[in-house]
């Protein structure tokens, strides 16, 4: 006797994100096991990631190139930024690296870029005593100028042209950090810095790490003066030494931060969180810093893996993305933790990437907060907007990370996120759906297994339908079904475009409308076998399209109890 | 001349000779007169003592002036005398005695004593008292920057703990604020560190203020000190001066009664001593009147003498007159003999003319002359 079916439907499948650490029979629905390349949409569904298109479309920069050279990159290492007067420069520091046919280097060239509309220009420097220390530099925007800290080298000051930071006469031009037994440091030649409350915050000078360097307020060519009688009395620029204060007895600073007023000192192994009562009008003074806070345990990995998000200020520790905020005020790991929903892998990709290849961006635009892993080209973005079920932030994975750092950049009536590419040719920028090779990049979701609600019976998969939304071109997409956790079964589709309707956009001053379609549309695809946990799941190239998943319905027919 | 005249003068001569002979040979006798005239004036001339008899003794001179006063003094009179000169002496002893009694007073002595004990007392008091004064007058002029330091660097060390407190205080509230580690150029550390640094400073300045006043007031109480004790060691001086005083007064008044006691006992062994020296004086009263007498009997015997000197000065003058008459006849023979000769060779000299080796005479003078011719 034939069994009728039963439909199961899956409202907004994965729009919890990804969750790997949770037992997936007890999971929502809404949690996915995988989401390559998804984002959670404005409607909270998931869906296809924006592309990491071309914002460098001319390249401008007169490499030189070496006879021996049989291959090279070109790569975007870091980016930073301001406006100067009322203009926004974006910079970056680009690497060509030319190699002979056995692979070894042969030629290195490093290169301050600008990087304007679609050029991308080379900035004239000083030489510099280690120019690879370039690609760690840290570019740090200033009162009105663009400051360029790199371990070992000269301190650079751009303002569209770069100059060396203590250039002229020593306590005319400048003021190094010095006291009555002499100058101390030659240079501000770390390459940690921080702009925050009227100063630049160094630390890194001199191979240390232990100590920071802040310049006097508003003026970043005179630093620490200790002598009996500063030259300039009015000066307030000084030194912190934390090594005393680490709470694990030692580390070394890998990021300073501002938040909240507070200039937050990340260890790599632990964080000191630094108030002023006075605002930091004077540091050194009655009421300058006090040590509010040490958090023990927990570090940035690299410099670049803090972002703040503007309430609160996140970090990559060795566990993961954490919030700070959270955990000062909870005092606790777990409920600070952002991809507590993919611990142990982010855990392990962490583990396993270089730390200077970790960075961590944040998107206030799209809700995103990126963690990067350049070297294995992979990101895992968090969504701000609201925490899974699980308290963890929603979390997918993105691939095809052809960058190493991203920078947010808002300017007047102009917001954009800027990409250090890896040879791609430049910086890319986060926006439409095709990427800067115009290769299609793939959207993945893959649900957790399901049991229906019953664990013992055997099911029989006989059609899944996909209820998707997709725009502007149509696209392969292939859906996945199987058993036992396992996607075992594929069938091919093509997911159309749906032009949505446009309002307002007119033509010959005669308005126009579209065809007034939903870009909602229901694809259905006949399943087989049977099995007793079920998993679907739903792969698409993305290559000019969007595309979000509104809705999975399966009909099964149950079988025997096995 | 003619050989005559020769033989003529040598007859002459010799006759000459032989007279010159006989007038030797009268001389000698007038000499042998003399002599002779002499010894009988010495003889008669010479002191033959003389004596002098009273009824105290009888004194006698010899004939060699030695007198033989005979009277010797008053025995009598000379045991008074060595009575009264005993006395005296005895009354000398005395007087000593007394002077000498009175330096052995016991009350004297003990006063002495007691003052001598009370100089040691003073001197060693002036002595202590001065070489306080010294000492702290030496303090006084001392070392006052190296006093200053000595009181600083107390001070500082009796502030050192709490200093030491303090800054460890500032520094756990540093470290516990994690201020430790700031610099500023403001306060070269922290605005902390600069006010302890200036706290410090001002403790600093302060100690060095406080022990700059107290090293002065140190010394000014040090140069008082030297003053008292000065005062204490002049008053001491002082007292040793009035003791002194006071001992060469008893002493004085000592000496004065000695010399008063002394000055009775010799004017008493005086007077008896005078009276010894008048019994003694006295003694020789039958010498001297004796001695008067001699002089009488001296200038008897001086008339006596002169008597005999006249005698024989007249008697010599006699004999010298005779003596001389003698010769003055022999002088005048012999002028004439020889005048005779003379003329009595000249003419046998006319005659005879060299003929007279072989003449002998009994004048051997004459005889030689001739011989010769």
């Amino acid at each position: 006797m034939a069994q009728q079916q039963q439909n199961i439907s899956i409202s907004a499948p994965g729009f919890q994100g990804l969750n790997t650490e949770d037992s997936p029979l007890q999971q929502d629905p809404g949690f996915a096991l995988e989401a390559d390349n998804c984002v959670i949409d404005r409607f909270g569904r998931i869906g296809a990631r924006e592309a990491f298109d071309n914002y460098t479309n001319n390249d401008n920069i007169a490499y030189v190139t070496d006879p021996a050279m049989v291959t090279e990159t070109k790569q975007v290492y870091q980016l930073g930024g301001g406006v100067i007067g009322t203009t926004r420069h974006d910079l970056g520091i680009l690497g060509h690296l030319q190699y002979n046919g056995a692979g070894s280097l042969v030629r290195e060239d490093y290169y301050i870029v600008r990087f304007n509309a679609e050029d991308m220009d080379s900035v004239t420097y000083p030489t510099l005593a280690v120019p690879a220390s370039l690609t760690g530099a840290d570019i740090v925007y200033f009162n009105d100028a663009i400051y360029i800290f790199s371990k070992g080298n000269i301190a650079l000051k751009y303002t569209g042209t770069i100059t060396d930071l203590f250039s002229g006469t020593v306590d005319v031009d400048y003021i190094p950090p010095v006291d009555d037994n002499g100058i101390i440091a030659n240079n501000i030649d770390g390459n940690v810095g921080c702009s925050a409350y009227g100063r630049l915050w160094v630390s890194g000078v001199n191979g240390d790490y232990n100590t920071i360097y802040y310049s006097d307020l508003l003026i970043a060519t005179q630093w620490y003066d200790g002598r009996a009688v500063p030259v300039d009395t009015q000066n307030t620029g000084g030194i912190i030494d934390v090594s005393q204060y680490w709470p694990n007895g030692g580390d070394r600073i890998v990021s300073i931060q501002a938040h909240n007023n507070f200039l937050i000192i990340f260890g790599r192994q632990s964080i000191l969180l630094y108030s002023s009562v006075n605002n930091f009008s004077d540091p050194a003074d009655v009421g300058g810093l006090i040590l509010q806070d040490a958090i023990s345990s927990m570090g940035a990995v690299s410099r670049d893996a803090v972002a703040s998000i503007g309430s609160d200020l996140l970090f990559v520790d060795d566990s993961g993305v954490r919030s700070l905020g959270r955990t000062i005020q909870e005092k606790s790991v777990p409920i600070g933790d952002l991809t507590a929903n993919v611990k142990r892998d982010i855990s392990i990709l962490i583990r396993d990437e270089p730390n200077d290849a970790i960075s961590l961006f944040y998107m206030p635009d799209k809700n995103l907060v990126i963690c990067n892993f350049a070297n294995t080209e992979q990101a895992y973005a968090v969504e701000m907007r609201a925490p899974s079920a699980t308290g963890g932030q929603k979390v997918t994975r993105w691939t095809n990370c052809v960058f190493r750092r991203g920078m947010y950049v808002e300017q007047e009536d102009n917001v954009y996120t800027l990409l250090a590419g890896k040879d791609t040719g430049g910086a890319l920028w986060y926006d439409n759906y095709l990427e800067w090779d115009s290769q299609p990049y793939f959207m993945r979701y893959g649900s957790n297994a399901f049991t229906f609600g019953d664990s013992v019976r055997q099911k029989f998969l006989k059609k899944i339908d996909f209820t998707l939304v997709s725009t502007f071109a149509d696209a392969n997409s292939v859906v996945k079904w199987g058993y036992g956790g396992l996607l075992t079964d594929t069938a091919t589709n093509v997911v159309t475009a749906q032009q949505p309707a446009l309002y307002g956009v007119s033509e010959f001053n005669e308005a126009e409308y579209g065809p007034g379609l939903t870009t909602l549309k229901r694809y259905r695809i006949n399943a087989k076998g049977s099995g007793d946990l079920v998993r679907v799941g739903l792969e698409t190239e993305i290559a000019g399209n969007s595309l979000s998943i509104q809705e999975i319905n399966v009909q099964t027919l149950l079988g025997r109890i096995y | 001349m003619g050989l005559l005249s020769v033989v003529g003068g040598i007859g002459s001569a010799a006759a000459g000779l032989n007279t010159a002979d006989e007038i030797q040979g009268l001389g000698a006798s007038a000499n042998q007169q003399m002599a002779n005239l002499s010894n009988q004036v010495k003889g008669d001339t010479a002191f033959t003592g003389y004596g002098v008899q009273t009824g105290l003794g009888s004194s006698t001179v010899d004939a060699q002036g030695n007198t033989n006063l005979g009277v010797g003094p008053n025995a009598t009179m000379q045991g008074m005398s060595g009575n009264m000169m005993g006395n005296a002496q005895a009354g000398f002893g005395n007087a000593s005695a007394m002077a000498g009694a009175y330096g052995f007073n016991p009350a004297y002595m003990q006063a002495m004593n007691a003052q001598n004990a009370g100089m040691q007392g003073l001197a060693g008091q002036q002595s202590g008292m001065l070489g306080a004064s010294n000492q702290a007058m030496q303090n006084a002029m001392g070392d006052r920057a190296g006093r200053e330091q000595q009181v600083y660097d107390r001070a500082m060390a009796m502030q050192q703990p709490g200093l030491d407190a303090a800054r460890a205080s500032q520094q756990a509230r540093e470290f516990a604020q994690g201020r430790g580690g700031v610099r500023g150029s403001q306060f070269g550390g922290t605005a902390e560190d600069a006010a302890m640094a200036r706290a410090q400073a001002q403790a600093q300045n302060q100690a060095s203020f406080q022990a700059m006043g107290q090293a002065e007031q140190e010394m000014m109480n040090q140069a008082n000190m030297s003053n008292q004790f000065g005062q204490m060691g002049q008053a001491a001086a002082g007292l040793q001066g009035q003791l002194g005083q006071n001992m060469g007064q008893l002493g004085s008044q000592q000496a004065q009664l000695g010399q008063a006691s002394a000055g009775l006992m010799s004017q008493i062994a005086n007077q008896q001593g005078n009276m010894g020296m008048n019994a003694y004086q006295q003694s020789f009263l039958p010498m001297q009147q004796q001695m008067q007498m001699m002089q009488l009997g001296g200038q008897n015997a001086d008339r006596f003498q002169s008597g005999q000197f006249t005698g024989a000065n007249l008697g010599a003058q006699l004999g010298l007159g005779g003596i001389q008459a003698q010769v003055n006849a022999a002088k005048t023979a012999a002028e004439l003999e020889g005048n005779i000769y003379t003329g009595a060779m000249d003419a046998a000299a006319g005659m005879t003319g060299g003929a007279l080796g072989n003449v002998q005479t009994d004048n051997p003078t004459i005889n030689k002359f001739l011989s010769w011719l």
